[in-house]
This record gives structure tokens, sequence and C-alpha cells, in this order.
């Protein structure tokens, strides 16, 4: 379990990094190394070249807009984790932030690396779709922004295309109140099956609904037919029962060591029905 | 005199919790590892590993590794069997089918992750660099994954092995269909323990050096078993064993899984021999998940005959073993199923056991120990089942176990394997762990969580420990093995103790409790011990496992010390104007019985065996230093118990463990801190084995869970509280009344969850055999249970 050889370099701007990572098409950004660098050192990954994107100030920072927040690529779970406008923003990913590793990761993994790394059952690629984040990308041919719903493309596959950069995403403020459920073997690991709900009541029936699931399919899946459902309704214990069933039918469920297909699905009809209910009893 | 004689010790420093003086090493990162070997000139090995599991190597090419950077030799499997043909390991039992596991494999392939070939170059970079340059053709053969099917099937796991079969035995076989055809009630499974690894947080290593200038072979090995591998290395390479040493830095756990010959070790002698250089191999997590021995897979197909007041009549156990694909040395597979079937009936009176064992071949990596060795599986099977006979009979699972103990009246008790129990207090565990579950509490609460929709379950095991293992022991275990230790005791002249033991330590505390037992033997302060060990210079030791190294310890620094402290008497009687049977030795004096007031101190009297011939008798052997070996007369057995309270989520189908109890009776504790730290370490282990750990290979031999990521260690946030509660039956065969007990929590604690985990979904008639009980498991039990669907709970 020792690297093969590579080149590194540190720059300290993006248009730098940007030039390094189109200089050597076997090279990779190299973020929190939390995942890359296990990969390197079992040799299921040998990139000649790696570009630390640590250094970068910028891609470290956050940013409050008016009506969004820009969180930097580089910033890392703890201090997401640890940040007061997120938790005021985004409740979604601040509880979402608990169930990521264990604080010796969370210290050196970043939110950009989560991304762009796209595990089928890591949290932030889940929060960022289900809060309709927008991805921003650097490049050699300039910038391009994309949703979250057409960059997770699969476990282990984004919309990045080679010698970009992912330099942070930024996410609209929502005025929905949001839940979060997950299945971990261990506290810490990477999800078998988790979701994220949102929801706002007026008048005593649901007004907006957003649901999504997470580590059931390869990438972050939408329940476009349950959310419609709940709208005009009461979030009854029928009425969630019946929206949680929804929301994990028809989805092809993928299946491991730790879970079956049938499972996971059954899976998500309880955490969705548990996303739910907190959200219809406020108990969060 | 008796190998077995019971020197005299006075417990005084034994039984009180002293800090362990080896920490302040170990806490600091200054203590040495293996990996902290570092020598001149020293080259570093990787060898490349199978990636099929049953194979024939057709060719291979190491020209163009040979070349790469840094790489100073690379040797197949034909380079090596020139030189040693491998481990032979076999037992001299009828039937018994000897493997030879090349160091290499130059042939035959068996299972993924055995060595193909070796690069020795200046770092292990890169020989891993170099690795990936060598090109083999295998030619694949058919694969055998389960061992029920191997044995009546066609292909084989190892041409060596006919049938797959490497021991079949029906040892005991009494008559018992009568009893079961008679019976009120039978209770049977078929119970499944996961293939794992123990997992120490050091992995193997093994550096050799070799000094052509005076033919000498230093070792350094991560290892519980330096003279053991100290003479293996002598006869499997014909090294002439004077010039060889064997040091023990440092070891961070072994847990039986450092006490085998691995074929490494050899190849690294082998190398530094070749080369005249010291050669290294520190093994990394993956080559330790593949390749270090693996554990504990068993199927017991068990059945408990019980009447209708909920008495054992009789157990019979068909065990067989997934034995992998060569025979580990020296234990072979027999240390899992068949060394544990010959326990199964263990603390409980049951008349008539009818047990049968077969070890299978699989192209598998070998079996070997790992901390309960053999008896965790059994014991898992049936303490399962005699909850499960209490459930149907109404008795509380306390109850039952407490009309079928072996009780004070018993003693002694010949089980039908033929072990003698002398002692005990198998009675009093229940007693005891019933107040400390609360149990009718306990059933209350269970009730008003189910309404709330949560399974609560409790699980009950009672166990019984071989401990200390010796010659009586091993061969009760069908090993025609002798295992003693020596200790060599010396006090220096002023007083002061040298103890050398054969003893290593891989974290357990030696250190500090073997300087409590020889400071109890000389009535001196423990700081005045110092204990040497660590190297096959000092004395002798078969190796620090299967919980001996606390009666071994005691045995051999008990007799050694006698020796000593007769001669200290003798020189003490005539300063004190007595006869030497008056004279004692306690609080750091030497003085006559019942009378402190005639004494001298302990130094003065070392003093004067040195340096002071007057004072010595006639004829006086000044030598106050003694060698002596040890080993009991007979099977030394520790007993307890355990109790696990887990919740399981019916939807979610997750098991945590909620709280955990434990009583232990190891006869008189040296050191009550480290006995309680052996008991948290194994009962965490338990739970890691019986609800998350599991080496899965899929039906072509390939390990899937081949990283820290699919292998699921328990964390600190997977162990709840423990609580602990001790019990005291003295060893009547041990200086000081001492019993092992390190192996205890990972005999039974499996059990006790698994039994918790069954009582948590008896509600629904759902009942889990194969473990860990992971979510999928009882997922897949619930469906079929068809108890998901309607989710309500039975009351
Ligand atoms: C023990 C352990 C437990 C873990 N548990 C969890 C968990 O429960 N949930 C979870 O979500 N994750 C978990 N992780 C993963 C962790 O969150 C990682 O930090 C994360 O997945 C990757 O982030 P990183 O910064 O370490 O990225 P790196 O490992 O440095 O990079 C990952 C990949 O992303 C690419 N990359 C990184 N940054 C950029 C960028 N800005 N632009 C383009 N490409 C980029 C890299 O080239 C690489 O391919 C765990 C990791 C460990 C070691």
């Amino acid at each position: 379990m020792k690297f093969p050889a590579f080149s590194y370099a540190c720059p300290t701007s993006l248009a730098e990094a940007i030039e390094l990572l189109n200089d050597d098409e076997d090279s990779r950004p190299l973020a929190g190394g939390q995942s890359l660098l296990p990969m390197m050192a079992l040799r299921v990954a040998a990139p000649r070249m790696l570009v630390d994107l640590g250094n970068i100030e910028a891609l470290r920072q956050s940013v409050v807009l008016p009506d969004s927040m820009r969180i930097g690529a580089m910033a890392t779970h703890a201090m997401n984790a640890a940040s007061f406008d997120i938790w005021m923003h985004f409740p979604l990913m601040a509880q979402a932030l608990h169930h990521v590793a264990h604080q010796a990761v969370r210290n050196r993994g970043t939110f950009g690396g989560s991304i762009a790394h796209a595990d089928a059952g890591a949290e932030m690629p889940l929060v960022v779709s289900a809060l309709d984040g927008v991805l921003l990308l650097d490049g050699q041919s300039g910038q391009r922004t994309l949703p979250a719903s057409e960059f997770f493309q699969g476990h282990y596959t984004t919309a990045i295309e080679p010698g970009e950069i992912l330099t942070g995403v930024e996410i609209p403020f929502s005025d929905m109140d949001w839940a979060f459920e997950e299945l971990s073997r261990r506290p810490g690991d990477l999800a078998i099956a988790m979701v994220a709900a949102g929801v706002s009541v007026e008048d005593g029936v649901c007004s907006q609904a957003r649901l999504m699931l997470g580590g059931i399919s390869d990438h972050p899946i939408r329940a476009v037919e349950a959310e419609t459902y709940l709208i005009g309704r009461e979030l009854t214990p029928n009425v969630i029962r019946a929206a949680a069933g929804m929301s994990a039918a028809g989805i092809h469920a993928r299946s491991d060591t730790h879970a079956s297909a049938d499972f996971r699905l059954s899976l998500a009809t309880t955490l969705m029905r548990r996303a739910l209910t907190q959200l219809a009893t406020g108990a969060i | 005199m008796s190998k077995s004689e019971i020197a005299q010790i006075r417990p005084k420093s034994i039984g009180t919790s002293i800090p362990r003086r080896e920490d302040p090493g170990l806490l600091t990162g200054r203590a040495r590892y293996i990996a902290d070997i570092v020598l001149p000139d020293m080259l570093h090995i990787a060898i490349l590993r199978s990636p099929v599991a049953h194979g024939r190597i057709r060719h291979i090419d190491v020209a163009a590794a040979q070349a790469m950077p840094g790489v100073e030799l690379v040797w197949t499997g034909q380079d090596c069997v020139a030189r040693c043909p491998g481990i032979t390991s076999s037992l001299e039992q009828a039937g018994f089918a000897v493997t030879v596991q090349p160091l290499l494999a130059h042939d035959e392939i068996c299972f993924v992750g055995e060595g193909i070939a070796v690069v020795v170059a200046h770092s292990r970079a890169q020989a891993e660099d170099a690795l990936e340059r060598i090109d083999v053709d295998i030619e694949e053969l058919p694969v055998v994954t389960d061992a029920l099917t191997a044995v009546d099937g066609a292909d084989l796991a190892n041409a060596a092995v006919a049938s797959n079969m490497i021991y079949h035995s029906n040892r005991v076989t009494d008559p018992v269909d009568e009893a079961f055809a008679s019976a009120a009630l039978t209770v049977e499974g078929r119970f499944k323990t996961p293939r794992v690894n123990a997992s120490p947080m050091e992995t193997r290593g093994f550096v050799a050096s070799h000094d052509w200038t005076s033919a000498a072979l230093t070792c350094w090995s991560a290892t519980q078993m330096p003279s053991f591998i100290k003479t293996m290395i002598a006869i499997f390479l014909q090294f002439p064993e004077q010039n060889l040493e064997v040091i023990t830095p440092a070891v961070g756990g072994g847990f039986g899984q450092k006490a085998h010959l691995h074929p490494e070790e050899l190849l690294v002698c082998m190398l530094s021999i070749e080369l005249g250089r010291p050669v290294s191999w520190i093994e990394d997590r993956q080559e330790n998940l593949f390749r270090a021995p693996q554990a504990k897979q068993q199927l017991n197909e068990m059945a408990l005959a019980v009447d209708n007041d909920g008495r054992f009549l009789a157990l019979r156990d068909r065990v067989t073993t997934d034995s992998g694909a060569y025979n580990s040395l020296p234990w072979t597979p027999l240390v899992e199923g068949h060394a544990g079937i010959l326990v199964a009936t263990d603390p409980y009176r049951i008349s008539a056991l009818s047990a049968e064992s077969l070890s299978v071949a699989t192209n598998k990596c070998p079996i070997g120990a790992y901390r309960g060795v053999g008896f965790s599986a059994p014991t898992l099977a049936r303490e399962v089942l005699i909850d499960r006979a209490a459930r149907k009979l109404g008795l509380s699972p306390f109850e039952i176990r407490r009309r079928n103990v072996i009780r004070q009246e018993d003693f002694p008790y010949q089980t039908r394997a033929g072990m003698m129990i002398r002692e005990g207090s198998f009675l009093e565990t229940v007693d005891r762990l019933e107040a400390m579950v609360g149990y009718e509490d306990f059933r209350k609460r269970q009730q008003e969580a189910r309404k709330e929709g949560r399974l609560l379950g409790l699980g009950i095991s009672i166990f019984s420990e071989i401990s200390g293992i010796g010659t009586r022991a091993l061969n009760f275990l069908d090993y025609p093995l002798t295992s003693h230790d020596t200790a060599t005791v010396r006090v220096e002249p002023t007083g002061k103790v040298t103890v050398t033991t054969g003893i290593v330590t891989s974290g357990q505390g030696h250190p500090t409790t073997l300087a409590q037992i020889a400071a109890d033997a000389f009535g001196i302060p423990v700081e005045d011990v110092t204990i040497l060990a660590g190297s096959t210079h000092h004395a002798v030791g078969f190796g620090t496992v299967a919980s001996r190294s606390a009666v071994f310890g005691a045995g051999t620094i008990g007799r050694a010390a006698e020796i000593v402290r007769g001669r200290m008497r003798a020189v003490a009687a005539r300063l004190l104007q007595a006869t030497s049977d008056e004279i004692e030795m306690a609080q750091g004096l030497v003085h006559v019985r019942d009378d402190p007031g005639r004494g001298m101190p302990f130094a003065a009297v070392a003093g004067a065996a040195y340096f002071a011939e007057a004072t010595h008798p006639e004829d006086f052997d000044p030598a106050l230093e003694a060698t002596a070996a040890f080993d009991p007369s007979d099977i030394v057995l520790a007993n307890g118990g355990h109790a696990v309270i887990v919740e399981i989520d019916l939807e979610t189908c997750m098991a945590r463990v909620e709280k955990m109890y434990a009583v232990e009776d190891c006869g008189r504790m040296i050191n009550p801190m480290i006995v309680e730290g052996q008991i948290r370490g194994g009962m965490a282990q338990g739970v890691g084995m019986t609800l998350l750990e599991e080496l899965i290979h899929d039906d072509r031999g390939q390990l899937t869970t081949s990283t820290f990521q699919d292998y699921l260690l328990p964390t600190s946030r997977d162990i709840p509280d423990i609580e602990i509660s001790h019990l005291e039956t003295p060893s009547s065969l041990v200086p000081g009344g001492i019993k092992g007990m390190g192996e205890s929590a990972m005999i039974s604690t499996p059990a006790a969850v698994a039994g918790a985990v069954n009582d948590a979904l008896a509600c629904f008639d759902v009942a889990i055999e194969q473990f860990p009980a992971s979510p999928q498991r009882i997922f897949e039990a619930l469906s079929e249970a068809a108890v998901l669907d309607g989710a309500s709970l039975p009351n």
C-alpha cells in the first residue's frame, strides 16, 4: 500500500491549477485526499500528476449572497459543520454533516472533493441535489455552471470534464423545512440509504415538497411523483405513508455487500416516512 | 521434582490494580515495534499475491521487475522450493491429511493472496512498483468455496487433500437417539459463524539479519511464539539453532493471528542469508486482510434434548470447519471446530454427547487461531438453543441455566468429552448475572419498548474456559504436543530480582503482572523486580496463546523462586539462629515465622550470599539464580458469563448493543484492572464477530471485503457501557490460585449477542442463525416471516 510514483504541484492560483491540469492529461486535482489517496495506496488509481488545490485561498472561501450562499470547494467538512451560515441557511446540510465520516476525516475531507468524487453513499451530493445547488466549474475553456440534476451521473461519475475544477456550489436559500435520515452500518460510514425531505406547510396543507433519495441508486434520485402527491394534502400518517411508498417505487436500486436492492427500497420507504413524520410533528 | 509442582506464593501485590509499567513507553509512542527496526543496509520486500483462488502457474517472467530501480533480487516459487520445500503441517492423528504450504507457490495456487513471487528492493515502494512488472500466466482451476458441498464434490481445493477432508472425527459417540426420542423438547439449529480476521492494530512483520562473519541469524518478529519460530526456522531452513536469535519487539496486538509460523517469516530469513543484508517485511493492511490467518468459520448443526423440567438430556453436534487451503502451523484447522466440539457441553451437566467434526479444505486463506478459537462458535450455538428451550418451556433464561449448570456437589465432574472439572462458580455466575441485569425489570422494559416499535433482546451466555493451556489441555484437545515454559529468577546482590521469561507480550501487561508474581514470591516490593523478556536468548516459552501466560508465569517464576528462596533461607537461618523451615519472607524482610522482630532485610541476606562466605552454611550453593519449568498437572478451568442487551430497529433492521455485562471467575486475579481490560477488549471483538465483521468470498474465491471500508470492525461508537463483576474460585493447580482469562470474553460474548438478537426477534418467531446479524440478514429473516409489511408488534 505505497503510492506509485507521481509528480506533485501546489499552485496558489486557480488559473495556474487549470493550466497544470491541462498540461498533463493524466493529472488529477487533490483536495483533502481522503478518497483519492487511499485509492492510490491501493493502486486502484495511479495519476501521473497531482495538482493540490490546498493553497488556492479562493477555493476555501464561502460567501453569503442575497438569495443564496456559495460554498467553496475546498471548505472542509469540519469547517462547514462549524459554519454558522450553513447552520442558519441550510439546516439540512448541517444535519447531514453529522453523518459524514469521523472528525479526523472531516478535518481533511472537503465539500468539493466529496461532490467531485460522487460516491453513491456520500451525503453532500444528496444535500446539494435536494437544495437545487448549482455547480460552479472552471476550466481551460472558461467557466460554466450546471444544476445538480445534470451533474451527478452515477457512482463516481459526474459531468466534470478532464482538466476542469469544481470551484464551489451556489445553493439558493430554501423556505422549506428540511429533515434528513440515514442508515449506515456504523456511525460515520457511507450511507446504505438516506433521504432528504423538504416541505412547506400553509393552512395545514403541504404547499411545496422536495423529496430526494441517496444511496439507493447510483446517484441522488428525486421522488417527483410523491412530491406532487403531497401538494395540497395534510401531512397525516396515512398521507405520509403513501408518499413514502411512492417515493421508492420504480427506482432501480443498487445492490452491494451491505444491502440488497430490495432492502434498500424498503429502507428508502422507511427513512422517507420518518423524515416526513419529523416534519409533520416538528420533531427535528 | 515434577514440572507441575505448585510453589508457594503469598498474594500481596497480586490482587492489586497497579498501573502497567509498560504504559509510559506505549502511550508516548516511544516503544519500538517491528516497523521501528531499521538497520544499516536494510532491504524491503513486497510479495506478489495470487489474484485467483485456484490455478496452476504456467509461466512467470520476472525480468522486467528485476530491471526496475532499486531492485536487488526477485524470486519465484521455483527459487524458494529449491531451498525449502515449504511448511509441512501435520498432526499425529489417524486420517489427518498433511499439507505442505510452499513459501511461494511454484505450481499449484490454492487461494487468493497466496504468495507467487517476492521482490527485494531498497524501499517498499520500489518493491511494489516492481511487482507490477511481473508477468504471470495462470491456468485457472475449479474453485472450491463451500465447505459443505466440498466434501462430496468432485473438485479438490488442494491436490494434496483427498476428498477435501483434512480430518474427520467422531471422538465422542454416546448413543443419543433414545434421549432425543424420549425428550419432551428438542431444539436444534444450523449455526454459521463468519470467517473473520483478528485485525490487530499492528499487522504482521519480520526482520532478519544474517551476519556472515559470525554465521548468526538475528530475527525480529511481531510474534506471540518466538521460541517456536526459532526452532521452526532451524528445522525448515536447516539453520544451526545455536546461532539463531528471535527478538520480539513491542507487539501491537496478536489475538492468535501472530501465533503461527508464517511463510513470509521463513522467506525473509532465506533472503537475508542469500543477500547477506538485513531484510524487512512489514505487512500492509490489505495483505493482512487477504493473507494473515483467518478465523472462526464453522457450521454447527446442533441439537439439544430437554425434559419437561428444562433439564438437558443430550447434545448432538456436527461441526464443519471451513479450513482454507493449507494447514496452519502449529494449530491446523483442528483448532477451530474440532477443539470446539470437545467443550460443547462444558458448564452444564449433559450426560450424553454425540460429536462429529469435519475439517474441510477450501480455496481460501488458511484458518488459524483467534482469541477464543474453536470455542466461540459451539458456545454460540449451545447458548442460543438453551434460550430457545427456555422460551418454549416458559422458563427464564437464568432459571433454565440454574437447573443445568454443574454445581458444587458435582465436583469433580467429568464431561462426556473427558475433561475433569474440579471447581468453578457456575451457579453463582448465573445468579450474579441475573442480579446485574435486573431480569424482571428488563422484561417489563422489553414489553414497554415493543409498544413503541422498539425490539429489545437479552442474551446470556455461561462459559468455561480452558486456560493456561499446557500439555494436558493440548492432549485433551487432540494435540499430541508438549507445552511447558521456563523462567530464570535471580536475586541480585542488593536484593533486587531479575526474572527472565519466555513469555512475550502483545499488549496484555505481562511485564507488570509477572513482576507482581515475582514480588510476592519473595515478599518484596514490586518495584524491586525487573522482567526480561523478548529474546530467545532468554528463557523458553511455548508462546503467549490460549490464556496461558498468567498460569505459566506463576508456575515457572514460583518454582524458580522457590529454589532461590531455599538458599536464602539457609543463609538467614544461620544468621538468625533458627532452622530453615522457620524462615519466612514478607514485606521486604527475611524473618523467623511469627516473629518479625527476629529478622533482617531481604537485601542483607542476598548480600551475605554473594559477599560473606562466613555466613554460608556448609556445602552451600551460593547461586541465587535458578531456572525452572512449569506445566500444570491438569486443565486449569476458568469460568464466567456474559449478558448483552440489544435493540433492533424493526424497520431498518439494524441491531445495536445497548448494554453489556460480564461475570468473570479467573481464580485469584493478579491485577483486576488488567483483567477488566481483557474483558472489555474481548467483548468488543465479540460484538464485531456477531454484528459487523465478515470476510466475504464470492463463488470464485475472491475476497469482496478487502479493506476496512467493507470489513467492519466495531468502533468505540458501537460498543456500549460494560459492567463487570468478579468471582474468585482459586485454582488448586497453580501458585497463588491463579487462572487464565485472556480469551473468555471472545468465547462467550458472541453467544450473548447472538442470544440477544434472537430474543429480540422471538416475538415474531424469527430466528437468526447466521452471523454477523447484519441489517441485510435481519431484513431477509423478517421478510421471510412476512413481518415487515404488517409492522404491527405483538405484545
Ligand atoms: C474513514 C472514512 C470515512 C468516510 N466516511 C464518509 C461518509 O460517511 N460520507 C461521505 O460523504 N464521505 C465519507 N468519506 C469520504 C470523505 O468525505 C472524503 O473527504 C470525500 O469523499 C473526498 O473529499 P476529499 O477532499 O478528501 O477529496 P480527494 O480525496 O482529494 O479527491 C476525491 C476525488 O475528487 C477529485 N476532486 C477533488 N476536489 C476537486 C475539485 N475541486 N474539482 C475537481 N475534482 C476534484 C479528486 O481528483 C479525486 O478524484 C470517508 C472517508 C474516509 C477515509
